[in-house]
């Protein structure tokens, strides 16, 4: 009998690829004045694990590449000099390629639109915030901090409740866009069941 | 038991509501809060400009954080003075002018010492406790 493919699933995952770059560009810009409210994690993260690395460099490297421009253009980070945000930027784009590559191990054992699938990746964006923010602050320290005669461990000591606000977004946006595009995500492909032949056993 | 989907959406949404409520509350605990005053203390300040110095002291001040020391300047010098705030869970002061001298102009941005050390945290955010000398200076970038 032929099975009826669910009419939601239609999305290719180019299609939800450049829905979850307008997620993390659209959430970053609009949540440009909150510290360490952000939905480029999430974005990164889903794109792992909905789409697998390859679609997570490329929607990180986006969102990224789209959202600093638009920053920078309207005057950010122009206290720091250029060489300062070059060197930030390097870790700030690594840090959520971490987490995008991180998602995507996540992912390897199927993300579904199940409870039971958004409460792993709920749970794995904790470890994935904890390590963007430890090493996005070492990359302050090493280009703004540092150079400026604040030590590591002061910076580290700064970064806790940023870190803690950061969790705190990514674990509420994490499941929340993670429900909606599990749902658009194309399904994953399983594993073929080879038809029974004619016989006796 | 078994749960039915339904229900532990619904759980799940509940623990996410509760710690991220917890994180915000925990993240405002370590928020550095200045502490209500009953007398006042004796804090300076210079602000060095595009061209020009600013000289202020009081011996008698009850404004004990960096930012609310430079309003009572501004005030009591009139010279002008811009600034915005960063939104909440985390909301802190930007200071984006001082007398006419504004961020970017020239590559030169506002930034503040306090008895030499570099600031680390935003100016409302920075605690004095009395006899403290504090430096403000337009200037480019340093570091990095």
């Amino acid at each position: 009998m032929a099975q009826r493919a669910p009419g939601f699933r239609k999305l290719t995952k180019l299609d939800v690829a450049f829905l979850l770059i307008l997620v993390g560009v659209g959430g970053r810009l609009l949540l440009l004045r909150v510290a360490n409210v952000e939905t480029i994690l999430a974005a990164s993260m889903l794109a792992g694990a909905l789409l697998g690395w390859r679609y997570a460099m490329l929607v990180t490297v986006a969102v990224m590449g789209v959202s600093d421009a638009m920053i920078y253009a309207i005057g950010y980070g122009g206290e720091f000099g250029t060489t300062a945000l070059l060197g930030i930027t390097a870790f700030t784009w690594s840090g959520m390629m971490f987490a995008g590559f991180i998602g995507a191990a996540a992912g390897r054992s199927r993300v579904l639109f199940t409870t039971r699938s958004m409460a792993v990746l709920t749970t794995i964006s904790i470890p994935a915030t904890l390590l963007f923010d430890v090493w996005t602050a070492f990359g302050d320290w090493l280009f703004l901090a540092g150079p400026r005669g604040v030590s590591l461990a002061t910076v580290y000591y700064l970064q806790i409740p940023f870190t803690l606000i950061h969790l705190a977004s990514s674990i509420v946006f994490v499941p929340l866009f993670g429900s909606i595009f599990s749902l658009l995500a194309p399904a994953p492909s399983a594993e073929s069941v080879p038809e029974p032949t004619e016989g006796r056993l | 038991m078994v749960l039915s989907e339904r229900v532990k959406a619904a759980l799940l949404a509940a623990i996410v509501a509760v710690s991220a409520i917890g994180l915000l509350a925990a993240a405002q605990s370590l928020r550095p809060q200045p502490p209500r005053l009953s007398s006042g203390i004796s804090i300076a300040m210079a602000i060095e400009g595009a061209g020009w110095t600013i000289l202020y002291a009081s011996n008698d001040t009850r404004n004990n954080t960096v930012f609310l020391f430079l309003l009572e300047a501004a005030r009591t010098l009139h010279f002008g003075l811009r600034w915005s705030n960063w939104s909440p869970p985390y909301s802190a002061v930007f200071i984006e002018a001082i007398n006419e001298s504004t961020n970017a102009d020239a590559g030169r941005w506002w930034v503040f010492w306090v008895d030499g050390v570099y600031a680390d945290t935003a100016a409302d955010l920075t605690v004095l406790e009395g006899g403290e000398t504090v430096l403000w200076r337009f200037t480019t970038p340093q570091g990095g």
